[in-house]
């Protein structure tokens, strides 16, 4: 069987959210998983720049179908009740959420990690993805 | 603070140890500047690679001091003032190829350089306080004394 193993960039439109913090940077898809990339810079109401974690439970929801892939692995961000706690004000991070794969055509998501959430928790709605099969990615690169 | 930025890459280029990558964003529709060290992942991707014309590299690898190009300034001839003991300095250290000194009675000298005015520029004059003063243009001499306002 012919498999596709083609794996695609986006950058989403998040319209207001984009203001958000943590950012969402970029969505990497393939068959085998959806990866989002954010940036997030520590807040500044805090002394030390306080701390970061994600939510074992966090899912993309795609909007309409409401089918739900679930958090599968992370990148430089501690899962719940693990916690990343920045030294300073200044700090800043740029972390990836792996998620199981979802279908890779134009639609919008949602990014829940609490449903029924206050005002930290990160929660993002309709984010659209547009031009999926657009820009294909040739090889990542190593820093 | 972060961006993703598709970038068509045509230089890279090294300022006081650091390096940079020089190339056509997309996001922003023009050439950027990016620090390396603030570039974080990056992909190859399938995007057909937009050609720069030779010229336009040139620019940002020769006549640029440093690597951000002051927005809207082009080529031109930069004079400053220089005091005996800085003189002696510039003559050991050139600042850039096309430095050129005229050396008065008393040792302190009127250079020129031919540069696209950067902040880098900018700053390195502003660092020398009172030993140099920069006379033409009178733009850049302006923007160095905002320049110093801000810093304070």
């Amino acid at each position: 069987m012919k498999t596709d193993k083609k794996t695609y960039i986006v950058q989403p439109i998040t319209g207001d959210q984009r203001k958000k913090n943590p950012s969402v940077l970029r969505m990497v898809l393939n068959k085998e998983y959806t990866r989002i990339d954010f940036g997030y810079a520590a807040p500044w109401i805090y002394k030390k720049g306080g701390w970061i974690r994600i939510a074992p439970y966090t899912f993309i929801e795609v909007v309409g179908s409401k089918n739900r892939y679930l958090l599968k692995e992370t990148i430089n961000i501690p899962v719940a009740p693990a916690r990343h706690d920045f030294e300073s004000k200044a700090d800043w991070k740029v972390f990836s959420l792996y998620f199981e794969p979802i279908p890779i055509v134009d639609c919008s998501i949602n990014i829940i990690e609490e449903e029924n959430p206050d005002s930290k928790d990160f929660n993002y709605y309709d984010i659209k993805l547009e031009k999926v099969k657009d820009v294909e990615m040739v090889m990542e690169i190593q820093n | 603070m972060f961006k993703h930025c598709v970038v068509h890459p045509f230089l890279i280029k090294e300022f006081e140890n650091r390096w940079y990558l020089i190339g056509y964003s997309e996001s922003h529709d023009a050439i950027r500047i990016f620090g390396f060290d603030r570039i974080s992942e990056p992909f190859l991707t399938n995007k057909p690679f937009k050609k720069m014309e030779t010229a336009q590299m040139d620019i940002y690898l020769n006549d640029v001091y440093g690597v951000y190009p002051i927005a809207g300034a082009k080529k031109e001839k930069i004079q400053i003032e220089v005091n005996r003991e800085n003189t002696q300095y510039f003559q050991a250290y050139p600042l850039h190829e096309s430095q050129h000194i005229q050396k008065h009675n008393h040792g302190n000298s009127t250079i020129t350089f031919d540069l696209i005015p950067s902040y880098e520029l900018a700053r390195y004059f502003l660092a020398q306080g009172r030993n140099v003063r920069i006379t033409s243009p009178k733009w850049l001499s302006d923007f160095t004394n905002e320049l110093s306002h801000e810093n304070r």
